[in-house]
């Protein structure tokens, strides 16, 4: 329990995440058609992406381990990390949209990865609203847990699988491995790109430690008023 | 990228950011804090019950 407490990897991610935001700004990208200068937002926009997809699969591991050891925290901490993914994916909609607004010339276009992807968070916070209707404590547990595995089987299905399949994408990465395969990002964006998706993902850790911390707190008060 | 002044964008973005992260290291000593109260308490309980 004490490592998380530990300063030193979350002042290296803010050194991290300084350093993105300043050479974001500040080094030079190619210039592409179109895209132009904006292609600076790929270091924040799939930042935020890559950060909820590391934090749901975070959350799929607990909730795993509340099915086999059936301890609360555990459910704590998977539904700490849910609610951290939430944030981390509205920030990536919200990031995406602003850049779809001046490279497609709308804020939201009909094509299968944008849909895939909005339909993918519904099914997170759909495990809010589970949460939300069971009162019994394991029950509810053992349910959410339940359902965030179903729910991350069925995420991956909306924004890998069937964008993937799909005949067409606006969106880029519909193959492969997206930004990280040899050709999809230009060599001198790497020096911030690779760091970036380091400092978000310490970031990402970071939040969701406090708000499982918070919660727990909460839990163990109620116990306490309940004994 | 000398003709802008995109440099008092991003010196701006990484105040702010910087602010956040020092609200969030203020937040998780305060949680801190609570943890160890709640600890006491929670010893306190157990002593009274064996008690």
């Amino acid at each position: 329990m004490k490592s998380i407490q530990h300063k030193w990897w979350k002042i290296a991610g803010v050194i991290i995440l300084v350093y993105v935001i300043a050479g974001g700004f500040l080094f030079d990208v190619p210039a592409f058609p179109v895209i132009q200068q904006s292609i600076r937002n790929v270091y924040f926009h799939v930042g935020m992406w890559f950060g909820m997809i590391f934090i749901l699969l975070i959350s799929l591991g607990y909730s795993i381990r509340f099915l086999l050891y059936r301890v609360p925290e555990d459910d704590m901490r998977a539904l700490s990390a849910v609610r951290t993914g939430l944030l981390f994916g509205t920030l990536g909609l919200l990031t995406g949209m602003i850049w779809a607004k001046f490279t497609w010339g709308a804020f939201w276009v009909n094509d299968p990865k944008l849909n895939g992807a909005a339909v993918g968070m519904l099914v997170y916070l759909a495990y809010m609203v589970l949460r939300g209707s069971v009162d019994e404590e394991d029950k509810r547990g053992r349910l959410a847990a339940v359902y965030n595995i179903f729910a991350f089987v069925l995420f991956f299905v909306f924004i890998m699988i069937i964008p993937r399949m799909a005949a067409a994408s606006i969106h880029p990465g519909t193959d492969g491995n997206p930004a990280l395969s040899v050709g999809d990002l230009a060599p001198e964006m790497r020096k911030v790109f690779f760091p970036a998706m380091a400092g978000w993902f310490i970031m990402a850790w970071w939040l969701y430690s406090l708000l499982y911390r918070s919660t727990r707190i909460d839990h163990k008060i109620s116990e306490l008023k309940n004994n | 990228m000398t003709e802008g002044k995109i440099m008092v964008v991003a010196l701006l973005l990484v105040i702010i950011f910087l602010g956040i992260t020092a609200f969030l290291f203020y937040l998780e000593k305060r949680i801190r804090v609570s943890e160890t109260k709640l600890k006491k308490l929670e010893e306190e309980k157990n002593r009274d019950k064996e008690s």
